[in-house]
């Protein structure tokens, strides 16, 4: 008989962790410079109803699977049919493999950290205004240069990233060594932690002079953005990478509730929190770019307002150019960077804890040990990001990872639930989280999961083939797309194929 | 039916080397990212151009340069660009933030808040998480049929 499952402390301990592990670096960086992209203020339209109508459908299918069943993807889909075990796995070591980078960008931010700790001491920044994004490139990277051909070398071996890659690892192995238990008492304040900062950048922020000229870029309304179809994959696109939702890790998490816990209304609050952020962190973001625009005499749309340029360019330029003096900058930048590193660590380890959890359901090895051994293993894998060549790889596989095979794993989960397992199946589980939930999901969720997911992301994924075959990605050479994007997404296919062929003795535990 | 297959045929056989070459003719001329630029600038000097207008000649602007395959014209088109990148800040700057900005804020901000409120505020009068696994009165509501 298998041993009683290990559950939250609490409701809002497992709220928190989900809110967590949904809020992380994409909520600063992608999702004001999407909207400023995709009309601005408009863009809060299509985005409330790819919220309704895809996101919170979406999570509610992932809490109710993940606490109906008792366990990781893998589990939960192997009991909605016994073909579909390798779509769980593959579901959570795509995540895995993406964890492998994102814990390369979280070292990045431990570099600045060091660096603002000590200019508080010494008073004097290492980067002059102007000059952040070559201090990104030179100083923490080591980057090489990619040649006209797409090629580039591996370059030397940056020892200053591998050191914080081990600190972020160890910091994840820690937080999630001990089970949910521990995880539930460390997102109390790696949650809270980051809003309270962004609450203060974005007080500061507004308070500088441009600020309300950056502003007017983020929430003005340009309506006819609404009539191009970009605009509203746009919206869908950052729902479904904002909610950590295909990712394994909700289910995962919601497998240690109780089987009679409510599902509707937590994913509600889960995603009005991650959205809440995201709507924050614009404000943060787009007056410092608007203070920046006016203090370099640049027109706004020329500062880069999203992923690695916004993080590791805008943000440093904006330090260096704050009134206050030395001292007072780094300890705003500090707060910036420790801001990325409590979002980060969360989501990190939420990712982690999917993967052990489906390797506990299947093989009820010892979760210390598991989670010991991806950390380890996950770490080393993280090396290669960590020579000058290391931003390439890392650009490459996130966009094989985070653009084709998420969306097409997530696609499958779709179809799985809202098509192939049956309709006696679904309406039963659709009555037993409608049984236990505040808010029921009703016909507007159905039509969600069985028609508006499925073919919104068929159409991601079709746009998204359709440029890598017409332009190539990013004008890199076949050989690193083959290496570090195809390769490795392919391996993650027959590595989830080869572990739900794998007898466990899990299996037994699994209800069908 | 098979008379009626051929003739679609044939018209298929027709459109096809033709139809790729009618929308060539079509197509308005593809403006070369200097151009793009000097259209800018124009806009930029003559001053009488809506907010909306000029944004748009500088997203058609940078759109030709990123797409401009020819180095050389390229190279010009930024190097014109960095020239009167001063006088398109001061063009595009909105000192203030416009009404429909405001009003897109307070509704995104409403929306969440309150989204966000009315669920938590129902979340704290449901059953406390631990006690759950030991409610006897469970489930809640009967099965439906």
């Amino acid at each position: 008989m298998a041993e009683a499952r290990e559950r939250w402390a609490s409701r809002p301990a497992f709220i928190m962790a989900a809110v967590g592990s949904a809020i992380g670096l994409g909520n600063v960086w992608r999702f004001p410079g999407t909207a400023f992209n995709n009309g601005g203020g408009a863009f809060f339209v299509p985005y409330f109803i790819a919220l309704l109508t895809a996101g919170i459908p979406l999570m509610i299918v992932e809490y109710g699977l993940g606490s109906r069943f008792q366990g990781g993807a893998p589990k939960a889909y192997r009991s909605l049919g016994k073909g579909f075990e390798w779509i769980g796995w593959w579901a959570v070591l795509i995540g895995l493999g993406i964890s492998i980078y994102y814990c390369v960008i979280l070292a990045w931010s431990w570099d600045y950290v060091v660096v603002c700790v000590k200019a508080m001491f010494t008073g004097e920044l290492p980067w002059k205004a102007g000059e952040a994004g070559t201090y990104f490139k030179e100083s923490v990277l080591a980057r090489t240069d990619v040649a006209a051909d797409g090629t580039f070398a591996v370059g030397a071996f940056n020892w200053t990233v591998a050191a914080g890659l081990v600190a972020t690892w160890v910091v994840v192995w820690w937080c999630i060594a001990k089970g949910v238990h521990r995880v539930g008492k460390i997102v109390m304040i790696t949650v809270p932690l980051p809003l309270v900062l962004l609450v203060l950048l974005a007080i500061r922020g507004l308070t500088l002079p441009g600020a309300v000229d950056g502003l007017a870029y983020y929430l003005s309304p340009n309506w006819a953005k609404l009539a191009e179809a970009k605009t509203w994959l746009a919206a869908y696109g950052q729902v479904f990478f904002s909610l950590s939702v295909g990712w394994g890790i909700l289910i995962a998490y919601a497998s240690y509730q109780s089987k009679k816990s409510d599902v509707v209304n937590n994913a509600f609050i889960t995603s009005f929190a991650n959205c809440g952020f995201s709507f924050l962190a614009g404000f943060a973001v787009f007056s410092t770019v608007g203070y920046i625009a006016l203090s370099l005499g640049q027109p706004i749309p020329d500062i880069e307002s999203s992923s690695f340029g916004l993080a590791f360019t805008t943000y440093p330029t904006a330090i260096e150019l704050l009134p206050g003096g030395p001292r007072l900058q780094a300890l705003i930048g500090l707060a910036f960077f420790v801001m990325l590193l409590t979002l980060g660590v969360d989501s990190a380890f939420s990712i982690v804890e999917a993967v052990s959890t489906a390797f506990y359901d299947k093989f009820r090895m010892s979760r210390a040990k598991l989670v010991a051994w991806l950390c380890i293993v996950c770490c080393i894998l993280g090396l290669v990001f960590c020579f000058g060549s290391g931003l390439f790889w890392l650009d490459i596989n996130d966009n094989f990872l985070g653009n084709y095979s998420l969306p097409t794993v997530a696609l499958l989960q779709a179809l799985a639930f809202g098509w192939f397992m049956g309709s006696k199946r679904f309406k039963t589980i659709q009555n037993d989280m409608n049984r236990r939930s505040e808010l029921q999901a009703g016909f507007y969720w159905v039509i969600a999961i069985k028609l508006i997911t499925p073919l919104v992301l068929i159409w991601i994924l079709f746009l998204g083939f359709r440029d890598l075959i017409d332009k190539g990605y990013e004008g890199y050479a076949t050989g690193p797309i083959l290496y570090a994007g195809v390769l490795p997404a392919a391996l993650l296919v027959v590595l989830s194929f080869v572990l739900s062929a794998w007898k466990g003795k899990g299996d037994a535990d699994v209800e069908e | 039916m098979r008379t009626a297959a051929g003739f679609v045929l044939v018209a298929l056989l027709l459109a096809v080397p033709t139809a790729p070459r009618a929308h060539a003719e079509d197509a308005p001329k593809k403006v070369d990212a200097v151009g793009a630029v000097a259209r800018l600038e124009r806009a930029v000097d003559a001053g009488d151009s809506t907010w909306e207008n000029l944004y748009d000649l500088y997203v058609k602007a940078k759109e030709a340069m990123a797409e401009e395959k020819d180095e050389a014209v390229k190279t010009e088109a930024e190097t014109a660009y960095a020239a009167i990148r001063g006088k398109v800040a001061k063009a595009l700057e909105r000192d203030h933030l416009p009404m429909n900005g405001w009003f897109m804020g307070i509704f995104a901000a409403l929306l969440l808040w309150g989204g966000f409120g009315w669920c938590l505020r129902i979340a704290m009068k449901s059953t406390p998480q631990h006690e759950l696994d030991e409610d006897e009165s469970w489930p809640i509501r009967p099965e439906e049929p």
